[in-house]
């Protein structure tokens, strides 16, 4: 295991949540690389296991949308997926007889449609997927049955009161559409209908210096000018901040900085380079992460972690060069 | 018509094994190791931690062909060490890097539930006084 | 078994949509309406797909 003298080389990274909403987090992450930044940012989209619909067996079919179409439609639908990580892999399950689809790796969902009276074109959505496991089921009837009971609605006053669902097909008078379709658990890398993140993006944190020397000997309009050079906002005039009657400017809001270097390359036009100095810090990172509603922000991030170490352990070297290479080999994926 | 099928990229198929390792056979303390069905969410995380030991002298990950799925990870070390000494290392590293971090966000997310206000609370530094506090 | 084709298939009639049950060697028309196309309907296999 560890060497005799243990030295251990390993970083000690610092979080602040700075929001954290059902779908939404915004975190920092300092003291620490890039690398591990991008790696959590390239699990989180790629190799958290979610539950999605895998196979479909269409029995009747007259919708204007062929067989495939619909398929794979009924594919991108996000389930509530908490119980995913708990699930195995199809493929490595050993209690279903060979077909993939025993209760341990999948839940199964039924869709029987039938446009029989009305005149009105009748919408088929996921809230006629029924599901054999009430935890498992498409993620606006959760979010639905949530408000229901008297929760907070996550999206605020959003018009209609009923949750239509999301829309598969539309059926005339006479048509019909009957299914069965198998969910199991997957990872982004296979398809993307298996990706629990919406976005998740990371930013260098900006360190911006304002020469305040330099800053005196702007006029109002020059500096009213700088502060209009850059498209985002990220400096303002603070009139409470007054140096020789001229209000100062200052930085108002670091991180919507988008590093364009517009201000530094108006400081220069204007003749005063070095006004403004704007570096990433190597080690500081901003990320937001939104997730499709199949888990939580946070049991997003909390997942890539330790998918992540899953991994780092399944690349571990064996003992013996030999027999138990076998075994890792088997095991595979995550 | 040729693609290989997407479970390719991260199922190693029977008989192969995940890790594997060659020496150098002209440089000392060199080696390279093929870990199969692995991408740049490894190998870059890996080679960084690797950069961070005094004792590894090269450091690098390359895949050899985007249609292959596998990384080569080279790493010379000084004889204070050896290669897959310094894999090993590395790993266990980063290992109780992740679990720290775990570990910092689950302390952040009792203390404060949902919604943080922009309270300027290091998580890590507390943490570390937690687990003081709890060994003497 | 039926040594000429087991089971009289029944087709759709193209424009009144009507089944008619046929056998080899009728007369490709629609007994309600007369029209001469007629379409095979569905198969009662489940086809399975990959939903991808």
């Amino acid at each position: 295991m560890d060497r005799p003298s243990g030295t251990s080389y390993q970083r000690f990274p610092r979080v602040r949540i700075r929001e954290l909403k059902d779908d939404y987090a915004k975190f920092e992450l300092r003291d620490t690389d890039a690398s591990m930044a991008n790696a959590l940012r390239r699990v989180m989209i790629a190799e958290v296991p979610t539950v999605a619909i895998d196979l479909v067996e269409i029995e009747v079919n007259s919708s204007v949308l062929n067989d495939e179409f619909i398929a794979h439609r009924l594919g991108l639908i996000p389930l509530t997926s908490a119980a995913a990580m708990q699930m195995r892999f199809s493929r490595d399950c050993d209690a279903c007889d060979g077909d993939g689809s025993c209760e341990y790796c999948s839940v199964e969902f039924h869709l029987s449609v039938h446009a029989t009276d009305s005149d009105q074109t009748l919408e088929v959505t996921s809230n006629d997927l029924r599901s054999m496991d009430p935890k498992v089921c498409p993620v606006d009837q959760a979010r639905a049955y949530q408000h229901a009971l008297g929760g907070t609605d996550p999206f605020g006053a959003n018009a209609s009161n009923e949750n239509r669902g999301i829309l598969i097909v539309k059926l005339r008078r006479g048509q019909e559409l009957r299914l069965r379709a198998i969910a199991r658990k997957g990872i982004g890398k296979d398809h993307a209908k298996w990706s629990p993140a919406a976005t998740v993006t990371f930013m260098y944190e900006p360190d911006i210096r304002i020469n305040e020397e330099l800053m005196e000997t702007l006029t109002v309009e020059e500096r009213i000018s700088l502060i209009e050079s850059s498209p985002t906002k990220v400096f303002e005039l603070d009139s409470a901040n007054q140096v020789n009657l001229f209000s100062l400017v200052v930085v108002k809001n670091a991180e919507a900085y988008t590093y364009d270097d517009e201000v530094i390359k108006h400081a220069e036009a204007i003749g005063k380079p070095g006004l403004v100095e704007i570096t990433a810090k190597e080690d500081s990172f901003v990320f937001t992460v939104e997730t499709t509603g199949a888990i939580t922000a946070y049991e997003l991030i909390m997942n890539a972690i330790t998918v992540l170490r899953q991994k780092l352990d399944a690349v571990r070297l064996q003992d013996d060069d030999g027999d138990l290479g076998e075994l890792g080999a088997h095991l595979g994926g995550p | 018509m040729n693609a290989p099928d997407r479970y390719e990229r991260f199922v190693v198929p029977e008989g192969t094994k995940k890790v594997s390792y060659e020496r150098d056979t002209k440089i000392v303390n060199a080696a390279s190791f093929t870990v199969e069905r692995e991408d740049h969410t490894v190998g870059n995380i890996l080679r960084m931690q690797l950069h961070r030991d005094p004792n590894v002298l090269f450091a690098g990950y390359k895949l050899p062909h985007p249609l292959q799925y596998k990384i080569i990870v080279r790493i010379h070390t000084t004889s204070q060490s050896s290669p897959t000494q310094a894999y090993t290392q590395a790993i266990n590293d980063l290992d109780k890097e992740l679990e720290y971090l775990k570990q910092a966000f689950e302390w952040f997310s009792m203390q404060e539930g949902c919604a943080v206000q922009g309270k300027e609370m290091i998580s890590g530094v507390k943490l570390i006084f937690c687990i003081v506090a709890s060994c003497r | 078994m039926d040594p000429q084709q087991p089971e009289p298939v029944s087709y759709l009639c193209g424009d009144c949509g009507a089944e008619n049950t046929l056998k080899p060697g009728d007369v490709i028309q629609c007994r309600e309406c007369g029209y001469r196309i007629l379409y095979k309907k569905r198969t009662r296999r489940i086809v399975q797909y990959e939903a991808r």
